[in-house]
């Protein structure tokens, strides 16, 4: 029960919900039965949260994108003019881990009561534009020996990162 | 006249569990009602959003209860069917009986 609490509070689903699948789990509904109910409780709290706010949607999407433009317009400013060695390759752990973790926690901070659904919708963006990029660039990707599994590899870690920078935010209770 | 605002399927059963259940109608018992009496398995966060519209459309009010420790120290949401969702109810009902009567296909069976 506590790590079902945990997802459905971290997905921000109403307290009197939560009451209720703990109410109903402590009268004798199995573990499948709480997984089911939690899984819908997080469905709809994201559909909710994207349908109501689709300009916040759009926000979070942009932030998350001005973000990483910045970042990318910094990266070749360092490779063109850095003359230290390890530079580039520190740059690519910042890009690859540090910096989509703090677009995840801009996004987060700045979308603190539906965080979880425009965290979500931003994720959404960078795989719709990688399936995109990678569709329309197939065939010249292919022709080099592992670069589609390396791209693959970087692209799964990024949005990963992202996802844990914004759900290791923690929004401050307001009492 | 055709109405503007014709319930769906979900919401007929939320509104009609509210009607059977009275005051001791929150999210477990409603569902609970839906699953005995509607013989249909439903989320209890399908009810939440049902009834989150039907807030909206004015057909339902809700108040807070007390915190209880089954539930983790968390209140229950108490909900009640509105004077508008009766009206509501009563011609969904009206709908259904007339679209019902005079077809043989409908007539006889139990399912």
């Amino acid at each position: 029960m506590k790590f079902a609490e945990w997802l459905l509070r971290t997905f921000g689903v109403d307290e009197t919900l939560l009451g209720d699948l703990v109410e109903e789990r402590g009268a004798g509904r199995s573990a499948m039965w709480l997984a089911l109910q939690t899984a819908a409780a997080i469905a709809t709290q994201i559909g909710r949260d994207l349908r109501r706010h689709p300009v916040l949607a759009l926000r979070a999407i942009a932030t998350g994108w001005l973000l990483t433009t910045a970042w990318g317009v910094l990266f070749n400013w360092v490779e063109i003019h850095s003359r230290h060695r390890g530079m580039t390759s520190m740059m690519i752990v910042l890009t690859v881990l540090v910096w989509p973790a703090f677009v995840g926690w801009m996004i987060a901070q700045t979308h603190r009561a539906q965080r979880a659904a425009m965290l979500l919708a931003y994720v959404a963006s960078g795989v719709s534009w990688s399936l995109y990029y990678y569709t329309a660039h197939f065939k010249e990707i292919i022709r080099i020996p592992n670069q589609l599994s390396t791209d693959a590899l970087f692209t799964s870690i990024i949005l990963l990162s992202t996802l844990a920078g914004g759900f290791l935010h923690r929004p401050r209770r307001v009492h | 006249m055709a109405r503007k605002n014709s319930l769906g399927d979900l919401e007929l059963l939320v509104l009609l569990a509210l009607v059977r259940l009275g005051p001791k109608a929150y999210g477990v018992t409603i569902a609970h009602e839906i699953e005995t009496k509607g013989k249909r398995s439903v989320a209890i966060a399908s009810v939440y959003l049902v009834l989150e519209r039907l807030a909206d459309k004015g057909l339902v009010k809700s108040e807070l209860g007390e915190a209880t420790p089954e539930r983790g120290g968390r209140a229950k949401r108490y909900f009640q069917i509105t004077a508008q969702g009766l009206r509501e109810v009563r011609a969904t009902r009206a709908a259904l009986i007339g679209m019902w009567q005079g077809v043989p296909q409908l007539e006889g069976g139990t399912v």
